[in-house]
């Protein structure tokens, strides 16, 4: 049985609005890279607290986190060095929603129409905007065809900024696989972005 | 848009892009007001929002919300997002669970409903399209009856209108090579070739198509009562008009297939033929059966001219009668030990891949050979005590050095450990951390765990003793409980009925830790592991396979390394795993190895071309001792991407290359590879005394520029000589013989030396000598080849593929016996036991053949050659060649 359903006192709410306070930037910015937009990254971030409210009940993230911060006295800014281990996972676990997000997307709605018409970008002709948007999302769209772990790697390095040997340690894994992995995302996004290119570069 | 080549620094600035992009605070701090609401809503239990207000896009934090939501979710009508929530909400609420079952099951049931209304009566589809195909073939048909009778008739002699050209399709001519287009026809009896990459339709007077794959060739001829198509090699399908009274029939080297009307396709490859049908009714002839095949059948044959041996001249008589003696005994004793020995059974599965640690990045498994090494040593000694020459031979080199009785003492100690255990003894190695591979651990299954418990014991005491303490074995009882301490060298751990060895105690407590939780290491489920395993389904007796992306990590694990790049460009970069296979069986040995990679092969690992029929094999002759030959991928690709390589390897390439292409008017990439074809073979075909008797044959499209580039090229290195004051010269001459233009390149440089070389058939062949090019042009005439020889036929590996991408032939044993029996055959100065001798010899261990196929994120390499339990020891199948001079020679080496 779950919170949402019985809809029992929450234990956590204090600890719940300072995760939330202290890291809803982290969380709805790196959905926003990914996603491109804000509707998806606000679904991205109410879905990644909301996994973290239900965990909580099951007595997993909520308490582990607190844990992990208890142990990690970095600042929690945007660079990923100074993160605490609560950011790092909270980083994750919005890159991974964003990329479910982007997985189901339809390519029709990739095209935000804010930007399309040239009204954000003052320097740009409206059409080269529209092209180097949907060279954008033409990335984006390419993540999704990587395999799962490779695409996290990929945006945990190239979005996020963190360095190999801190991602090696957030995945599991060694910094040499790490480099290999990005070496051939790289050269897979390369082969996918080729396409979109025309006439742009 | 037109298409553009992403870059890295393309790739970078678009993720430079996405970085830079801007946020509407004022929006995001909205939305985090809005998701901070739901989310305090539902840490407090709020009551839900109605569905209008969830349907409007408001925040869902209820099941009853979720639950409003599934009718647009079935509908496809939420957005990505929303779809996603919903996703993620029912796979772990059981009751929204079922409701969306629910939901779902209605919709299910009302589809199909719907789809059961729609549906069209049996049967009436397919036969309205079987009467309208036919009537559209018959109307095809008598139109060109009529075409083919009537005013509009072409010449004579004109066979087959070209109805389709996607690339390049050519005629062959006397003169070379003659485009042919859209609208052109074709005669009786000419050549027609499709080139690499290109494909044709033709189409006869009978309305019949022919469609052309990628290099193919055929030639057409029309008799009163018959249509033959000969395919001369490569891919067609053809669908055949209604015949009346006629058959149309397509020939192959070995089979011949005849059809009234159907739609049928038959590969010519280097194997043989297989004919397919697809509609109608075939008649095959094969050698001396027929065959009737229907829809859906197939049929593959195998080519079976008997090639003329030819005997090969080398002398290497000395020491005659001792020589010749100890190589009768060798031979008998190899047979021996190829009959007698008992070889392991392959295995089909093992507990042991299961146990491997997490992180294996090479993994090793051999069978036990100790009852198969022991039993060789019997018959060996069988055979010294029988035989004085051999005895004494034995006593003077192997047991004067010592050899003898350290090989009797090892043979001792690995029988105490090697009798004790399973079938096979795998040994890996992991990824270790940052690079390069760690903890060895050797695993095996026991037979008998008291003897072997006992045997180790004297092992560890004597290695303490010998090493004077400095290498300690230890036994371990309770991994679990150990600590790593430096007083052992090596730990050993039995299990039950496994065994366990390492220099770490960390491996060994891993298999502690899986076999005391009853579990499968975490390695299985691993793509590594399945590529593994796979290979046990088929029979592994010898199996090697290694995670490369661990060791080319160590490229990429200083970051911005030249070689890097240099490496990426290659392509090898790419690779992901490589797994080497070797089966034994009595009178054969079968090797393979797999190199895959993480997707499309590309740099130069993707210049081998996929499989593909090699006319450059015709030129060869069933004699050739060593034969080499390859389809390779555009050859101007291939040179474009080798500057690339060779710029990122040593600044300054380029501009040299350019320099160099300035001064003598040459163009790498232009005059000389974009000529020729994809195809290429080098052969040793004839005696190989007074002059190697070598023959290169590759693949041109066109001849005319490249005989240009050669001609250009003599007249250079004529001008450079004559620049630097040198007295030699280089001359090219031609000659016109029946029909054929035949060059010769004459050089004085150093010694006299000749080239002679003409373009045939779309090949250029070249060889030392007059009279060896004109054999070769005969060997392709009477098609009296290496393809049909039976020796060749004999060692193609059985599997799926009709062509390879490159094979490797070698007969270097029957050079070397053809001459022994040559000189038993000599005459005076061989006494008649000698001989006699002679010509008892069997040391010709057969010949072998490699075949690689470039498939698409994979190169396969697969070997067949005559083997024993010589040659699975030394391992020498995976290098034929090698493998042959130990079969010839290395008999006269002790048998480890």
């Amino acid at each position: 049985m779950h919170l949402i359903h019985e809809a029992q006192p929450h234990p956590g709410s204090d600890e719940l609005e300072r995760l939330y306070r202290e890291h809803k930037n982290l969380v709805f910015r790196a959905a926003h890279r990914l996603t491109g937009n804000p509707e998806d990254a606000e679904d991205v971030l109410q879905t990644v607290f909301m996994r973290l409210v239900k965990s909580h009940t099951r007595g997993s993230p909520l308490r582990a986190t607190a844990r992990l911060d208890a142990r990690d006295d970095s600042d929690p800014s945007t660079t990923p060095k100074s993160q605490s281990s609560t950011a790092r996972y909270l980083c994750r676990a919005a890159i991974n929603a964003a990329l479910d997000v982007l997985r189901t997307r339809k390519r029709a709605a990739s095209v935000a129409l804010s930007e399309a018409d040239g009204t954000r970008d003052p320097r740009g002709q409206p059409e080269m905007i529209h092209m180097r948007r949907e060279v954008r999302d033409g990335l984006r769209q390419a993540l999704t065809r990587l395999r799962p772990r490779a695409a996290e790697i990929f945006v945990l390095r190239y979005f996020e900024g963190y360095s190999n040997h801190e991602i090696a340690d957030l995945v599991g894994s060694s910094r040499a696989t790490v480099a290999v992995i990005l070496h051939r995302s790289r050269r897979r996004l390369r082969q996918e972005l080729g396409p979109f290119l025309g006439g742009t570069s | 848009m037109s298409q553009h080549k992403a870059t890295d620094s393309d790739l970078t600035r678009t993720v430079e892009a996405i970085q830079a992009e801007t946020i509407d605070v004022k929006a995001e701090n909205e939305a985090y007001d809005r998701v901070w609401h739901d989310l305090s809503r539902e840490a407090e239990g709020a009551p839900a929002l109605t569905p209008p207000e969830v349907e409007a896009g408001g925040v869902i934090a209820s099941c009853a919300q979720f639950q409003a939501l599934i009718p647009a979710y079935l509908s496809h009508e939420l957005t990505s997002a929303r779809r996603l929530l919903v996703e993620d909400h029912t796979r772990e609420c059981i009751p929204c669970r079922k409701a969306l079952q629910a939901a779902r099951s209605g919709e299910t049931r009302a589809g199909a409903g719907t789809l059961g209304r729609e549906l069209r009566p049996r049967g009436v589809g397919p036969v309205l399209r079987r009467v309208l195909a036919a009537s559209v073939v018959a109307l095809v048909g008598a139109v060109s009856f009529y075409l083919w009778t009537g005013p509009l008739a072409p010449a004579e002699r004109d066979v087959a209108e070209v109805k389709a050209v996607d690339g390049h399709l050519s005629l062959v001519t006397e003169a070379g090579p003659r485009a042919l287009a859209l609208g052109d026809w074709l005669d009786e009896g000419q050549e027609v070739r499709t080139a690499r990459g290109s494909g044709a339709v033709l189409q006869l007077a009978d309305g019949s198509t022919v469609e052309m794959d990628e290099r193919s060739t055929l030639s057409l001829r029309v008799r009163r009562d018959e249509t033959r198509i000969q395919v001369r090699r490569g891919n067609i399908i053809v669908e055949a008009a209604p015949q009346g009274e006629g058959v149309l029939t397509v020939a192959t080297p070995d089979c011949l297939v005849s059809v009234k009307g159907t739609v049928f396709a038959v590969r010519l490859g280097t194997k043989g033929s297989r004919v397919s049908v697809f509609d109608g009714e075939v008649q095959v002839e094969h050698g001396q059966e027929a065959k009737t095949l229907y829809p859906g059948d197939q049929l593959a044959t195998h080519g079976g001219v008997t090639a003329v041996p030819l005997a090969s001249e080398i002398d290497w008589s000395r020491d005659f009668d001792r020589y010749i003696g100890l190589l009768h005994e060798f031979s008998n004793l190899r047979q021996e030990l190829n009959q007698l020995v008992a070889r392991p059974d392959p295995r089909f599965s093992t507990r042991l891949l299961d146990l491997a640690p997490a992180s294996t990045a090479v993994y090793v498994a051999i069978p036990n050979l100790t009852t198969a090494v022991t039993e060789a040593r019997r018959l060996l000694d069988e055979r010294l005590s029988a035989n004085p020459q051999l005895r004494s031979w034995w006593d003077e080199n192997v047991v004067s050095s010592g050899f003898d009785a350290q090989l009797d003492e090892l043979l001792e100690r690995l029988r105490a450990f090697g009798d004790n255990l399973g079938d096979e003894i795998v040994v890996t190695l992991s990824r270790a951390e940052n690079r390069g591979v760690r903890d060895p651990l050797v695993l095996a299954e026991v037979t008998n765990s008291m003897a072997l418990e006992a045997a180790l014991v004297e092992e560890a005491e004597r290695l303490a003793r010998e090493s004077n303490g400095n290498f300690q074995l230890q036994i371990l009882v309770d991994p679990l409980a150990e600590t790593q301490g430096d007083d052992a060298d090596l730990l050993v751990w039995i299990f039950e009925d496994l065994f366990v060895a390492s220099p770490n105690l960390e491996p060994v407590q891993g298999i502690a830790a899986i076999l005391s939780q009853g579990q499968k290491s975490p390695f299985v489920g691993s793509e590594f592991h399945a590529q593994l395993a796979a290979s046990y389904a088929q029979g592994a007796e010898f199996l090697a396979g290694v995670d490369l992306s661990v060791f080319l990590a160590w490229a990429l694990a200083e970051e911005g390394a030249s070689e890097a790049a240099l490496l990426e460009e290659s392509g090898l970069l790419d690779a992901k795993h490589i797994l080497l296979e070797r089966k034994q069986t009595r009178d054969e040995v079968q090797s393979a190895a797999v190199l895959s990679f993480d997707g499309p092969r590309s740099g130069i690992a993707s210049w081998l071309a996929p499989p593909s029929a090699m006319g450059s094999l015709d030129f060869i002759s069933a004699d050739a001792d060593v034969a080499f030959a390859m389809v390779v991928k555009e050859p101007r690709t291939i040179v474009d991407e080798l500057l690339e390589l060779l710029a990122l390897a040593q600044t300054g390439v380029e501009a040299e290359l350019a320099e160099l292409e300035t001064r003598y008017g040459l163009n790498l990439r232009d005059d000389i590879a974009a000529p020729l074809g994809g195809e290429v073979a080098f052969a040793h075909d004839g005696p190989a005394l007074p002059q190697p008797s070598w023959k290169l044959i590759v693949e041109v499209y066109d001849p005319v520029r490249l005989q240009n580039t050669l001609e250009w090229i003599v007249e250079q290195i004529n001008a450079e000589l004559e620049r630097n004051g040198g007295e030699g010269k280089v001359q090219l001459t031609r000659t016109e013989v029946g029909g054929e233009t035949f060059y010769q390149i004459t050089s004085s440089l150093t010694g006299a030396s000749e080239i002679h070389y003409v373009f045939v058939d779309g090949y250029l062949v070249m060889t030392p000598s007059q009279v060896l090019l004109d054999r070769a042009l005969r060997f392709k005439e009477a098609q009296a080849t290496l393809l049909t020889s039976p020796e060749f036929q004999a060692l193609l590996p059985e599997d799926g593929f009709l062509n390879f991408s490159a094979l490797l032939y070698q007969n270097l044993g029957a050079l070397v016996d053809a001459g022994l029996k040559q000189l038993a055959q000599a005459g005076d100065a061989l006494s008649a036991e000698q001989r006699q001798t002679l010509a008892q010899l069997d040391i010709d261990s057969g010949p072998s053949l490699v075949c690689a196929y470039g498939e698409e994120d994979r190169i396969r390499v697969t070997s067949r050659s005559e083997g024993g339990l010589l040659d699975f020891a030394t391992g020498g199948s995976f290098f034929p060649l090698l493998n042959q001079q130990q079969g010839v020679f290395g008999s006269l080496l002790p048998p480890l």
